[in-house]
């Protein structure tokens, strides 16, 4: 264990310090005394001293008795604390001096003024000699004043009780300590098994009527709970994981069927790919082998006309136009069947393309195939597109070509070619006042060989739209319309993804 | 007459030689060192009751044979005060009696004049100074003397005694010699 009983540490260092800092400042206010006291026992000593020595010599400096002076001064020699002495007579001069045994003084020249001072480890005092007013000289005295090697003696001293005492202490301290520690490691024990084997049912004794008592009641309480609540806790648990097993096994079902669906969407792509593939150039080829036929009977058609038609009766021409007529319909079904097979099948070659002048250019166009017709023709100026140019003519050619057809019932036939930004996007459209179609079966309109009009009504194939649709598509834009009957129609259409790719995600 | 005048000059001369010569390093004559001592001596004697009229009546110090004496007492002696007593310096001529003295101080050696005064004082309580070689125990409580080229003074107990002064223990301790009766 890393610590081993760390509370019974912390209890022994909290009563060594206690004992230690009281001791201590005990131990400092007895020695300030202490040595308050010495001060002014050694200071009154020699001041005692002193006078008494004043006194006496009064009488020899008057009469000049050296030799008086001097023994008084040899009493000192009972005051071993007294280390040197001089009386100095009214000049100044040393009159007699005194020295303990054994030491060396040297004496001050001139006696200083009145007054007590600390030289060293001495006391030095000086005091005037006065007889009726009379100043007969000075005495001069140095005692002993050993104040730091009392304070260090007494330190010492004191340090050394403090030992004893705090080892007492700890003595009486250590079996003392049990009545805290040992109801507190009864809660620890128990509380480290617990932790260990996840027993809950373990329970604290109650030793002691203190806050360690209120301790273990609230401790024992708290496992009562979390034994409860464990309990509890295990059967959600058990629950959860049974949920989530089942859930587990439904997502791997899920993804499994996934996985299975698109398996079998790619192969069912793959299928229609092929499909489409296939149709397309049966389409292709069709169309193209139709084609020679086709010229054989409008051209025979013709040819009996011109060669063999002046003996015929009316009725025969008007047959004949109705053949010729048909065949030319058959021809443009075919052109427009071919146009939509190349459009699935060439190469996308995308460019920047002038929009409004190719609008101008298939404007005139129109409207050299229509002449008199009258058409109001509104085209944006500056517009440009990036496509297929030529791809871009057919779509053009259509919806421009669809907006001439639809006009002619209308008094005063306008179409519009232009474009809208709608944030990053371009929306072109084509714009007309004609016949409109009713919205209700506008998803007939892309339809191949859907039309909403008669051939009566309106000449067309049916053909283009289908066509348009899926040039827009192959540029990977869209196409939609809008419409009234009566009213005219709005074609709109974009030439690019509308997922844009935002470049900082 | 001549002769006679020449050889006491001659050793007046001598003896002035002498002290200058003695106290030419402490910068201070013998009369002027025993003069200040005259003068400090009433501090440590106790006149018997009575012998002052007041505590603050003035204590008359007579001088005879020696002038230069008088003049120093004189000079030191002014404004001051002893016990309370004022010092009071009194020349005494050959004819006068002791009187009302309390110090008397008999300079120079003895003679006839001199002897009588003594022997006035010794009946009253006179503190008697002298400077006599050898000392007058008997009727001088004083003696100046010069020993090692200090001035000294001898203490006799006796006529002091007598004449009922007390003389202080502090006193006879700074004597050169006390004669005890």
């Amino acid at each position: 264990m890393r610590s081993f009983r760390h509370i019974r540490s912390k209890l022994l260092v909290m009563v060594l310090l206690t004992m230690f800092s009281a001791i201590t400042v005990a131990g400092a206010f007895i020695l300030y005394n202490d040595l308050r006291e010495y001060r002014n026992t050694r200071i009154n000593d020699l001041t005692t001293q002193i006078g008494l020595l004043a006194a006496s010599s009064a009488t020899a400096l008057q009469f000049e008795d050296t030799a008086v002076a001097q023994e008084n001064l040899e009493l000192l020699r009972l005051r071993p604390s007294v280390r040197a002495a001089a009386i100095y007579n009214a000049r100044g001069n040393h009159f007699a001096t005194y020295t303990r045994e054994g030491e060396h003084v040297v004496f001050p020249e001139l006696p200083g003024d009145e007054g007590i001072e600390t030289v060293n480890d001495n006391l030095v005092i000086f005091s005037r000699i006065v007889a009726d007013g009379e100043i007969l000289g000075t005495a001069y005295i140095s005692g002993d004043y050993l104040i730091w090697q009392r304070a260090i003696d007494f330190i010492q001293i004191n340090s050394l009780i403090a030992l004893t005492a705090m080892a007492v202490a700890a003595l009486v301290c250590l079996p003392l300590q049990a009545s805290i520690t040992k109801p507190l490691f009864a809660i620890t024990d128990i509380a480290r098994e617990v932790v260990n084997s996840r027993d809950f049912g373990r329970r604290v004794k109650r030793v002691s009527d203190d806050e360690i008592g209120v301790l273990v009641d609230a401790f024992n309480e708290m496992l009562n709970e979390i034994g409860k609540t464990t309990v509890a806790l295990q059967d959600t648990n058990r629950q959860l994981e049974q949920e989530a097993g089942e859930h587990r096994a439904s997502r791997e079902m899920v993804m499994k069927l996934n996985a299975e669906l698109e398996r079998k969407v790619l192969e069912r792509t793959q299928a229609l790919q092929v499909a489409n593939k296939e149709l397309e150039s049966f389409c292709y080829s069709v169309s193209h082998d139709l084609r020679g036929p086709l010229r054989a009977i409008s051209g025979f058609t013709r040819a009996l006309q011109e060669d063999y038609g002046t003996g015929m009766p009316d009725g025969a021409h008007r047959y004949f136009d109705k053949v010729i007529a048909a065949s030319s319909r058959m021809g443009q079904l075919i052109e427009d069947l071919l146009n939509l097979s190349r459009v699935s099948r060439g190469e996308l070659v995308r460019q920047q393309v002038n929009f409004s002048t190719m609008a101008h250019q298939i404007a005139d166009d129109l409207k050299q195939q229509h002449p008199g017709y009258v058409i109001e023709v509104s085209i944006w100026e500056g517009i440009s597109a990036e496509a297929d140019q030529k791809l871009l003519r057919i779509v053009l050619e259509n919806l421009m070509g669809n907006s001439w057809k639809f006009t002619t019932k209308q008094s005063q036939p306008r179409v519009e070619v232009g474009v809208m930004r709608d944030g990053q996007r371009e929306i072109y459209f084509v714009r007309d006042n004609g016949a409109g179609f009713d919205m209700k079966y506008a998803d007939k309109l892309f339809g191949a060989f859907q039309r909403l009009h008669g051939a009566g009504e309106f000449p067309g194939t049916g053909i283009g739209l289908a066509t348009v649709q899926r040039i827009i598509n192959r540029h990977g834009g869209r196409i939609w319309f809008d419409s009234t009957p009566g009213k005219g129609a709005v074609f709109y259409f974009t030439l690019k993804s509308d997922l844009v790719v935002d470049p900082l995600t | 007459m001549k002769g006679l005048l020449g050889k006491k000059f001659f050793l007046m001369l001598c003896g002035l030689l002498f002290t200058v010569r003695v106290f030419a390093q402490s910068g201070v004559s013998e009369i002027q060192i025993k003069a200040a001592y005259l003068l400090k001596f009433p501090t440590y004697v106790e006149w018997p009751e009575g012998t002052f009229n007041a505590p603050d009546s003035p204590m008359v110090v007579g001088v005879i044979g020696s002038d230069a004496m008088a003049a120093n007492l004189e000079v030191i002696g002014q404004d001051l005060v002893v016990n309370g007593h004022p010092v009071e310096i009194k020349r005494l001529l050959p004819g006068d009696t002791v009187g009302d003295l309390h110090m008397l101080f008999v300079g120079g050696m003895t003679s006839t004049v001199v002897s009588g005064f003594l022997q006035q004082a010794v009946r009253r309580p006179v503190l008697t100074v002298s400077e006599t070689t050898p000392p007058r125990p008997e009727d001088s409580v004083i003696n100046f003397s010069i020993s090692d080229n200090k001035v000294r003074f001898d203490v006799a107990m006796d006529p002091a005694q007598r004449m009922g002064l007390k003389l202080s223990s502090r006193l006879l301790q700074v004597a050169q010699v006390v004669i005890r009766p």
